[in-house]
């Protein structure tokens, strides 16, 4: 996109600074020259045309990046200069031969005039290109603090989607039916099952409108989770979680585990018979932590879900701590692992 | 008439609930609780039950695939906190689709309309079932199926598509390939491919249907005749339509 032709407001900016600047370019040579005042219309015509070249200079400008050096930026800018003022020149000397009729004067003082004319629209067309090379490196900034807002965007679009995928509907409704089920024979139980739903929603709400939060918090939000699914799954749910006493202080982004447990679950121990167990072992040192989540699967199984879920958290460890961040996935035989390792100094 | 029912839920809470709303009508015997879907197969073969109550998402056998197995023997109505499987229910014959949670109410009518159905059609759940609708089943999901599961008496064989190496008509049973013996299974073979992946499973011959995987290369025998030669040295006969189709996808 050509920075001036492709923005009226800019061109006509362009033009209206242009119309006495070209006009002068011919004409002052000219009339210091000993032209004739009256014949002065195909030389202040002969000035303007030179916009043509000077707009076309953003090609030369666009294929000069301004780390190309300052060596070729000299050469190619210096000689679209010269070659265009030189073809400039040749065309006026064309153009007053035809005006001769009128208007002779132009046609007979043309080498007098001529040389500084041309040195006057070389020099319009550095500044021109000039111009040019300032008005890529605005719209460059602009496009960068838009591509930086949309990664905001972006970044809460994830937190929406991963808040969304914590209340997960099926979660809520089996939930439901279970309460529903413990109403008839035990509604202690069916209560103390209400009071744990909720408390788990009010703390993932909570944390889910953090930016980072401990791990300590996002621990806690996992047993919940895990009580509550332990009503549905009894003895099938086996559950083991390590975490060392230097990790509960490192920060993450908020509701980034409880979605791989959500699938050690669905993709784990709800497709096997007996069950299973899911181990959760979270650990710092050397300025990194690490999460991994390992729980028993059916070899045999169908393939997992959509993947969704994992590209989530990927995606928002991403945003936050950038290729610093690794997460990897994969079965072996009747285990399914997930490690999740970032820099314990968050750098952005 | 007494209505036989087996519950089929993998979660302990959801049976207790169906037990205790069917405990409050007389006419309902509960002869099997099963806590996934090859407990349910056994169940049909062994207490013939009038009505599986049966979950959709359980391990091994999810409740779609028991209810491949059963759909002759039983009337089935399903109960699931998924309400994405509904249209798909209707299309296999579900008598109902209860989203949990259900209400005591909501229950006994899907019983009254089990008894209707059962009254109407006399022993015939069996009769509303045609190939056509597995056909339908296929397209329903969406998605080819990843597994193959046969019912021999009251086990249950379930055979990932992977392993297949090729499937072979005989009369209204399918013969299944899968490198130990073949096993039978009561579907069409025309219904069974409009089930299975179209790029990866080939009817290269009116009773054969091959993965292509397992295919090492086609040898001519005479000017119309072709052989599939398979990566183990079986070979298969190659039909002229078939020899088509091989062509459009190799």
């Amino acid at each position: 996109m050509h920075p001036i032709l492709h923005h009226w407001p800019r061109l006509r900016l362009f033009l209206l600074a242009w119309l006495p600047l070209g006009a002068a370019a011919g004409l002052g040579p000219f009339l210091a020259a000993g032209g004739a005042g009256h014949d002065w219309v195909p030389v202040a015509l002969w000035g303007e045309l030179f916009a043509t070249p000077a707009l076309a200079s953003w090609y030369l400008v666009r294929y000069t990046p301004p780390g190309a050096g300052i060596g070729t930026l000299a050469w190619r800018v210096g000689g679209g200069a010269v070659t265009t003022a030189s073809l400039w020149a040749a065309a006026g000397w064309a153009w007053f031969q035809l005006w001769a009729p009128v208007a002779p004067t132009p046609a007979a003082r043309f080498t007098h005039f001529a040389p500084l004319a041309m040195g006057a629209v070389a020099v319009l067309f550095v500044s021109v290109s000039a111009l040019h090379y300032a008005l890529v490196a605005v719209d460059g900034r602009a496009e960068a603090m838009r591509r930086a807002h949309d990664a905001e965007v972006g970044a809460r679009d994830a937190e929406l989607r991963a808040l969304r995928a914590q209340v997960n509907p099926h979660f809520l409704f089996n939930c439901l039916h279970s309460i529903s089920a413990l109403c008839g024979h035990d509604p202690e139980a069916a209560r103390r099952m209400c009071q744990q739903l909720a408390d788990f929603f009010r703390d993932s709400l909570r944390a889910g409108s953090e930016r980072l939060v401990p791990l300590a918090t996002e621990v806690a939000l996992v047993r919940q989770y895990l009580d509550i699914e332990r009503v549905r799954f009894g003895e099938r749910l086996q559950t083991e979680i390590a975490v060392t006493d230097d990790a509960e202080a490192v920060r993450v982004p908020p509701l980034l585990l409880q979605p791989l447990i959500e699938n050690a679950i669905r993709h784990g121990i709800a497709t096997l018979v007996e069950g299973g167990d899911i181990r959760l072992q979270i650990r710092a040192d050397g300025g990194r932590a690490s999460a991994v989540v390992d729980n028993a699967c059916d070899p045999d199984g169908r393939r997992g879900g959509t993947g969704i879920g994992l590209a989530n958290v990927r995606a928002r460890l991403h945003a936050v701590y950038g290729d610093q961040a690794t997460l990897t996935a994969g079965a072996t035989g009747t285990r399914y692992r997930v490690e999740l390792s970032w820099p314990t100094e968050a750098t952005s | 008439m007494t209505l036989r029912v087996a519950i089929v839920d993998d979660e302990a809470p959801a049976r207790m609930v169906l037990r205790e709303y069917l405990a409050s009508d007389p006419d309902v015997e509960v002869v099997a609780e099963c806590a996934n879907g090859f407990e349910a197969v056994k169940a049909v073969a062994e207490q013939r039950p009038d009505l599986l109550l049966l979950d959709v998402q359980m391990p091994k056998l999810d409740g779609f695939e028991v209810l491949d197995l059963v759909r002759r023997d039983v009337a089935v109505v399903f109960t699931t906190a998924y309400d994405e499987y509904a249209l798909k229910a209707f299309e296999v014959h579900a008598v109902d689709y209860l989203l949990k949670p259900f209400s005591r109410d909501r229950l006994h009518q899907a019983l009254a309309r089990v008894r209707e159905r059962l009254s109407t059609a006399g022993q015939g759940v069996q009769a509303t079932v045609t190939p056509v609708d597995l056909r339908r089943t296929a397209d329903a999901s969406g998605s080819p199926l990843t597994r193959i599961v046969i019912r021999d008496g009251a086990d249950v064989h379930v055979i990932p598509v992977d392993r297949v190496d090729f499937i072979e008509a005989q009369d209204d049973y399918v013969a299944v390939h899968a490198g130990e013996r073949p096993r039978l299974k009561e579907q069409t073979l025309g219904s069974l491919e409009a089930q299975l992946d179209p790029r990866r499973f080939v009817r290269i011959h009116r009773s054969y249907l091959l993965n292509l995987d397992r295919l090492a290369r086609l040898e001519a025998v005479s000017k119309d005749t072709r052989m599939a030669v398979l990566r183990d040295g079986r070979r298969l006969p190659v039909s002229r339509t078939g020899f088509a189709r091989l062509q459009e996808l190799l």
